[in-house]
Protein backbone atom coordinates (compact mmCIF):
# COMPACT_ATOMS: atom_id res chain seq x y z
CA UNK A 1 0.00 0.00 0.00
CA UNK A 2 1.45 3.48 -1.08
CA UNK A 3 0.97 6.40 0.94
CA UNK A 4 -1.36 7.87 -2.44
CA UNK A 5 -3.46 4.77 -1.73
CA UNK A 6 -3.68 5.99 2.41
CA UNK A 7 -3.87 8.87 1.46
CA UNK A 8 -6.89 7.92 -0.63
CA UNK A 9 -8.19 6.16 2.17
CA UNK A 10 -7.75 9.20 4.95
CA UNK A 11 -9.59 11.11 2.27
CA UNK A 12 -11.91 8.54 1.76
CA UNK A 13 -12.45 8.26 6.01
CA UNK A 14 -12.31 11.64 5.84
CA UNK A 15 -15.82 12.26 3.27
CA UNK A 16 -17.28 9.31 4.74
CA UNK A 17 -16.58 10.66 8.43
CA UNK A 18 -17.68 14.23 7.04
CA UNK A 19 -20.74 12.71 5.50
CA UNK A 20 -21.54 11.38 8.88
CA UNK A 21 -20.64 14.08 11.24
CA UNK A 22 -22.62 16.21 8.24
CA UNK A 23 -25.30 14.36 9.44
CA UNK A 24 -24.32 14.27 13.48
CA UNK A 25 -23.81 17.95 13.60
CA UNK A 26 -27.35 18.26 12.31
CA UNK A 27 -28.60 16.43 14.90
CA UNK A 28 -26.03 17.97 17.38
CA UNK A 29 -27.13 20.95 16.34
CA UNK A 30 -30.34 20.24 16.69
CA UNK A 31 -30.20 19.16 20.13
CA UNK A 32 -27.64 21.79 21.32
CA UNK A 33 -30.17 24.32 20.04
CA UNK A 34 -33.01 22.25 22.11
CA UNK A 35 -30.88 22.31 24.53
CA UNK A 36 -29.94 26.51 23.73
CA UNK A 37 -33.71 26.51 24.04
CA UNK A 38 -34.20 26.17 27.59
CA UNK A 39 -30.98 28.07 28.21
CA UNK A 40 -30.90 30.86 26.93
CA UNK A 41 -35.43 31.26 25.58
CA UNK A 42 -35.62 33.88 27.84
CA UNK A 43 -32.21 35.86 27.41
CA UNK A 44 -31.74 35.36 24.16
CA UNK A 45 -33.53 36.01 20.88
CA UNK A 46 -34.54 33.25 18.62
CA UNK A 47 -32.80 34.76 15.64
CA UNK A 48 -29.75 34.91 17.57
CA UNK A 49 -29.63 31.42 18.53
CA UNK A 50 -29.98 30.43 14.91
CA UNK A 51 -27.71 33.22 13.95
CA UNK A 52 -24.96 31.88 16.25
CA UNK A 53 -25.71 28.02 15.15
CA UNK A 54 -25.16 29.37 11.50
CA UNK A 55 -21.15 30.81 12.55
CA UNK A 56 -20.68 27.32 14.36
CA UNK A 57 -21.73 25.27 11.23
CA UNK A 58 -19.37 27.95 9.04
CA UNK A 59 -16.40 27.07 11.31
CA UNK A 60 -16.87 23.28 11.23
CA UNK A 61 -17.28 23.13 7.70
CA UNK A 62 -13.97 25.31 7.43
CA UNK A 63 -12.26 23.09 9.49
CA UNK A 64 -13.18 20.06 7.18
CA UNK A 65 -12.60 22.47 4.15
CA UNK A 66 -9.08 23.00 5.24
CA UNK A 67 -7.92 19.39 6.10
CA UNK A 68 -9.67 17.50 3.17
CA UNK A 69 -7.34 20.70 0.91
CA UNK A 70 -4.06 19.80 2.47
CA UNK A 71 -5.11 15.89 2.52
CA UNK A 72 -5.77 16.30 -1.36
CA UNK A 73 -2.63 18.45 -1.84
CA UNK A 74 -0.47 15.53 -0.16
CA UNK A 75 -1.94 13.49 -1.85
CA UNK A 76 -0.96 14.90 -5.67
CA UNK A 77 2.99 15.86 -4.17
CA UNK A 78 3.18 12.45 -3.52
CA UNK A 79 1.60 11.02 -6.84
CA UNK A 80 4.03 13.74 -8.89
CA UNK A 81 7.17 12.65 -7.05
CA UNK A 82 6.65 8.66 -7.31
CA UNK A 83 6.23 9.17 -11.15
CA UNK A 84 9.26 11.57 -11.21
CA UNK A 85 11.58 9.21 -9.25
CA UNK A 86 10.33 5.90 -11.03
CA UNK A 87 11.28 7.91 -14.50
CA UNK A 88 14.81 9.05 -12.73
CA UNK A 89 15.46 5.40 -11.92
CA UNK A 90 14.73 4.06 -15.45
CA UNK A 91 17.36 6.92 -16.48
CA UNK A 92 20.32 6.12 -13.85
CA UNK A 93 19.68 2.08 -14.45
CA UNK A 94 17.54 1.17 -17.89
CA UNK A 95 16.45 -1.79 -17.65
CA UNK A 96 18.16 -4.23 -19.77
CA UNK A 97 18.99 -8.05 -20.45
CA UNK A 98 20.09 -9.15 -17.18
CA UNK A 99 23.18 -11.50 -16.45
CA UNK A 100 22.57 -14.92 -15.28
CA UNK A 101 25.53 -17.17 -14.92
CA UNK B 1 6.25 1.35 -0.13
CA UNK B 2 4.33 -0.37 2.97
CA UNK B 3 3.28 2.53 5.10
CA UNK B 4 4.23 1.47 8.78
CA UNK B 5 1.70 -0.09 11.10
CA UNK B 6 2.02 2.39 13.11
CA UNK B 7 1.17 4.55 10.92
CA UNK B 8 -1.79 2.46 9.91
CA UNK B 9 -3.28 2.23 13.66
CA UNK B 10 -2.85 5.39 14.45
CA UNK B 11 -5.07 6.60 11.42
CA UNK B 12 -7.16 4.01 12.47
CA UNK B 13 -7.32 5.20 16.04
CA UNK B 14 -8.09 8.98 14.82
CA UNK B 15 -11.00 7.64 12.25
CA UNK B 16 -12.04 6.03 15.32
CA UNK B 17 -11.73 8.90 17.64
CA UNK B 18 -12.67 12.16 15.84
CA UNK B 19 -16.47 10.77 15.42
CA UNK B 20 -16.30 10.22 19.49
CA UNK B 21 -14.84 13.84 19.86
CA UNK B 22 -17.13 15.62 17.47
CA UNK B 23 -20.38 13.67 19.40
CA UNK B 24 -19.05 14.79 22.60
CA UNK B 25 -18.34 18.26 21.97
CA UNK B 26 -21.28 19.15 20.00
CA UNK B 27 -24.08 16.55 21.79
CA UNK B 28 -22.90 15.79 25.54
CA UNK B 29 -21.21 19.27 26.30
CA UNK B 30 -23.58 22.12 28.16
CA UNK B 31 -24.26 24.84 26.11
CA UNK B 32 -22.08 28.00 27.91
CA UNK B 33 -24.08 30.04 29.85
CA UNK B 34 -23.22 33.74 27.66
CA UNK B 35 -21.67 32.38 24.59
CA UNK B 36 -24.40 30.02 23.73
CA UNK B 37 -23.96 27.56 20.58
CA UNK B 38 -20.85 29.25 19.15
CA UNK B 39 -18.80 28.65 22.09
CA UNK B 40 -18.55 25.18 20.60
CA UNK B 41 -15.81 26.09 17.86
CA UNK B 42 -13.78 26.21 20.91
CA UNK B 43 -13.45 22.82 21.03
CA UNK B 44 -12.15 22.57 17.59
CA UNK B 45 -10.06 25.92 17.77
CA UNK B 46 -8.59 24.96 20.80
CA UNK B 47 -7.02 21.70 19.53
CA UNK B 48 -6.04 23.45 16.34
CA UNK B 49 -4.31 26.03 18.48
CA UNK B 50 -2.25 23.27 20.41
CA UNK B 51 -1.28 21.23 17.30
CA UNK B 52 0.06 24.82 15.82
CA UNK B 53 2.14 25.00 18.67
CA UNK B 54 2.80 21.20 18.69
CA UNK B 55 4.01 21.86 14.78
CA UNK B 56 5.99 25.02 15.73
CA UNK B 57 7.76 23.56 18.67
CA UNK B 58 8.76 20.21 17.12
CA UNK B 59 9.75 22.34 13.78
CA UNK B 60 12.46 24.70 16.32
CA UNK B 61 13.56 21.27 18.21
CA UNK B 62 14.53 19.53 14.93
CA UNK B 63 15.82 22.95 13.91
CA UNK B 64 18.52 23.55 16.91
CA UNK B 65 19.21 19.61 16.37
CA UNK B 66 19.90 19.84 12.13
CA UNK B 67 21.84 23.09 12.98
CA UNK B 68 24.23 20.90 15.55
CA UNK B 69 24.64 17.77 13.42
CA UNK B 70 22.86 18.74 9.63
CA UNK B 71 21.38 15.02 9.24
CA UNK B 72 18.98 15.24 6.16
CA UNK B 73 16.39 13.22 8.10
CA UNK B 74 15.96 15.46 10.77
CA UNK B 75 15.61 18.29 8.31
CA UNK B 76 12.64 16.32 6.70
CA UNK B 77 11.27 16.35 9.96
CA UNK B 78 11.39 20.08 10.92
CA UNK B 79 9.88 21.21 7.50
CA UNK B 80 7.05 18.53 8.23
CA UNK B 81 6.71 19.71 11.56
CA UNK B 82 6.71 23.73 10.44
CA UNK B 83 4.08 22.76 7.67
CA UNK B 84 1.58 21.04 9.93
CA UNK B 85 1.86 23.90 12.58
CA UNK B 86 1.47 26.63 9.10
CA UNK B 87 -1.93 23.94 8.36
CA UNK B 88 -3.46 23.78 12.13
CA UNK B 89 -2.50 28.00 12.71
CA UNK B 90 -4.40 28.77 9.19
CA UNK B 91 -7.66 27.09 11.28
CA UNK B 92 -7.17 28.49 14.28
CA UNK B 93 -7.09 32.01 12.09
CA UNK B 94 -9.90 30.66 10.11
CA UNK B 95 -12.40 29.94 13.34
CA UNK B 96 -11.21 32.37 15.43
CA UNK B 97 -13.21 35.60 13.69
CA UNK B 98 -16.31 33.21 12.90
CA UNK B 99 -16.52 32.92 16.63
CA UNK B 100 -15.43 36.57 17.57
CA UNK B 101 -18.11 38.00 15.22
CA UNK B 102 -21.28 36.80 17.10
CA UNK B 103 -19.33 37.34 20.33
CA UNK B 104 -17.66 40.27 19.94
CA UNK B 105 -19.51 42.12 16.93
CA UNK B 106 -16.07 41.94 15.16
CA UNK B 107 -14.41 39.50 12.89
CA UNK B 108 -11.07 40.80 13.77
CA UNK B 109 -9.58 43.11 16.08
CA UNK B 110 -5.99 44.51 17.12
CA UNK B 111 -5.73 42.55 20.61
CA UNK B 112 -2.20 41.48 21.52
CA UNK B 113 -3.04 37.11 21.16
CA UNK B 114 -4.75 37.27 18.08
CA UNK B 115 -1.79 39.49 16.49
CA UNK B 116 0.60 37.92 17.82
CA UNK B 117 -0.80 34.17 16.28
CA UNK B 118 -1.19 36.11 13.45
CA UNK B 119 2.32 37.05 13.60
CA UNK B 120 3.48 33.49 14.10
CA UNK B 121 1.30 32.06 10.75
CA UNK B 122 3.00 34.81 8.95
CA UNK B 123 6.43 33.60 10.02
CA UNK B 124 5.66 30.59 9.16
CA UNK B 125 4.38 31.10 6.00
CA UNK B 126 7.66 32.64 5.93
CA UNK B 127 9.12 29.96 6.50
CA UNK B 128 7.69 27.82 3.99
CA UNK B 129 8.54 30.51 1.23
CA UNK B 130 12.40 31.15 2.08
CA UNK B 131 12.66 27.15 1.99
CA UNK B 132 10.67 27.38 -1.51
CA UNK B 133 13.37 30.25 -2.38
CA UNK B 134 16.64 29.13 -1.38
CA UNK B 135 19.43 27.68 -3.85
CA UNK B 136 19.88 24.60 -2.21
CA UNK B 137 18.88 21.96 -0.16
CA UNK B 138 21.63 23.38 2.63
CA UNK B 139 20.83 26.34 2.24
CA UNK B 140 16.61 25.62 2.56
CA UNK B 141 17.92 23.81 5.66
CA UNK B 142 19.43 26.68 7.15
CA UNK B 143 17.10 29.66 6.96
CA UNK B 144 14.49 27.15 7.71
CA UNK B 145 16.08 26.12 10.74
CA UNK B 146 16.55 29.99 12.05
CA UNK B 147 13.32 30.90 11.08
CA UNK B 148 11.02 28.04 12.92
CA UNK B 149 13.65 29.15 15.80
CA UNK B 150 12.30 32.79 15.75
CA UNK B 151 8.45 31.18 15.22
CA UNK B 152 8.78 29.44 18.47
CA UNK B 153 10.02 32.60 20.50
CA UNK B 154 6.51 34.06 19.32
CA UNK B 155 4.93 31.09 21.51
CA UNK B 156 5.00 32.30 24.93
CA UNK B 157 4.06 35.98 23.77
CA UNK B 158 0.11 34.02 22.38
CA UNK B 159 0.22 32.47 25.35
CA UNK B 160 0.87 34.93 27.71
CA UNK B 161 -0.55 37.81 25.99
CA UNK B 162 -3.80 37.33 27.35
CA UNK B 163 -2.19 37.79 31.44
CA UNK B 164 0.52 39.93 30.30
CA UNK B 165 -1.87 42.89 28.09
CA UNK B 166 -4.97 41.62 29.42
CA UNK B 167 -6.70 41.46 26.23
CA UNK B 168 -10.22 40.18 25.42
CA UNK B 169 -9.42 36.65 24.46
CA UNK B 170 -11.28 34.22 26.64
CA UNK B 171 -9.23 32.90 29.18
CA UNK B 172 -11.03 30.62 31.66
CA UNK B 173 -14.81 29.77 30.43
CA UNK B 174 -17.60 29.75 32.45
CA UNK B 175 -21.06 28.49 32.55
CA UNK B 176 -23.95 30.27 33.91
CA UNK B 177 -23.65 30.22 37.24
CA UNK B 178 -20.50 28.29 37.69
CA UNK B 179 -16.80 28.98 38.40
CA UNK B 180 -14.47 28.02 35.47
CA UNK B 181 -14.66 25.00 32.88
CA UNK B 182 -17.43 22.34 33.10
CA UNK B 183 -16.46 19.06 34.04
CA UNK B 184 -18.11 17.67 30.27
CA UNK B 185 -16.72 20.33 28.57
CA UNK B 186 -12.87 19.64 29.60
CA UNK B 187 -14.02 15.69 29.12
CA UNK B 188 -14.93 16.74 25.41
CA UNK B 189 -11.74 19.28 25.40
CA UNK B 190 -9.91 16.60 25.97
CA UNK B 191 -10.72 13.65 23.68
CA UNK B 192 -11.00 16.58 21.05
CA UNK B 193 -7.31 17.18 21.52
CA UNK B 194 -6.26 13.61 21.45
CA UNK B 195 -8.18 12.97 18.40
CA UNK B 196 -6.30 15.93 16.99
CA UNK B 197 -3.08 14.77 18.48
CA UNK B 198 -3.65 11.35 16.43
CA UNK B 199 -4.26 13.58 12.99
CA UNK B 200 -1.24 15.63 13.47
CA UNK B 201 0.40 12.04 13.75
CA UNK B 202 -1.09 10.85 10.96
CA UNK B 203 -0.37 13.67 8.83
CA UNK B 204 3.12 13.99 10.29
CA UNK B 205 4.72 10.59 9.39
CA UNK B 206 2.72 11.18 5.59
CA UNK B 207 4.31 14.56 5.42
CA UNK B 208 7.51 13.05 6.63
CA UNK B 209 7.53 10.31 3.83
CA UNK B 210 6.95 12.67 1.31
CA UNK B 211 9.94 14.47 2.23
CA UNK B 212 12.29 11.35 1.93
CA UNK B 213 10.63 10.93 -1.18
CA UNK B 214 11.95 14.37 -2.39
CA UNK B 215 15.40 13.75 -0.74
CA UNK B 216 15.37 10.48 -3.21
CA UNK B 217 14.49 12.35 -6.27
CA UNK B 218 16.86 15.06 -5.67
CA UNK B 219 19.60 12.57 -5.41
CA UNK B 220 18.10 10.38 -8.04
CA UNK B 221 18.17 14.03 -10.42
CA UNK B 222 22.00 14.28 -9.59
CA UNK B 223 22.61 10.61 -10.68
CA UNK B 224 21.40 11.46 -13.91
CA UNK B 225 23.16 15.06 -14.27
CA UNK B 226 26.56 13.26 -13.52
CA UNK B 227 25.55 10.63 -16.00
CA UNK B 228 24.72 13.51 -18.87
CA UNK B 229 28.04 15.06 -18.18
CA UNK B 230 30.04 11.85 -18.50
CA UNK B 231 27.85 10.20 -21.40
CA UNK B 232 26.92 14.21 -22.66
CA UNK B 233 23.33 13.07 -22.37
CA UNK B 234 20.42 15.14 -21.41
CA UNK B 235 20.02 16.50 -17.77
CA UNK B 236 17.33 15.28 -15.56
CA UNK B 237 16.05 18.83 -14.96
CA UNK B 238 15.44 20.57 -11.25
CA UNK B 239 13.36 18.20 -8.67
CA UNK B 240 10.74 20.87 -7.21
Amino acid sequence: MTLVDLAGQAAGLLTGTGEFLAGLCGAGIQAAGAGAATAFEAAVQPDAVARRLRFLSWAYTAVWLILAAYLLLLSMRQRRLERLVRQLRERVSPPGPTFRP
Amino acid sequence: MMPGMLERLLLLAATLLIPVAIRMAFVLAPTEGKMGEVQRIFYFHVPSAEMAFLGVGLSALFSVVYLYGRRRLVDVMAEAAAELGCLFCTIVLVTGPIWARPIWGVWWTGEVRLTSTLVLWLILVGYLLLRQSAADREQAARWGAIAAIVGALDMPIIYKSVEWWRGLHPKVLKISGGGGLDPVMGQALLVSSLAFLLLFAVLFMARVRLGLLEEEAESLARAVDRRAATAGGAPAGGVS
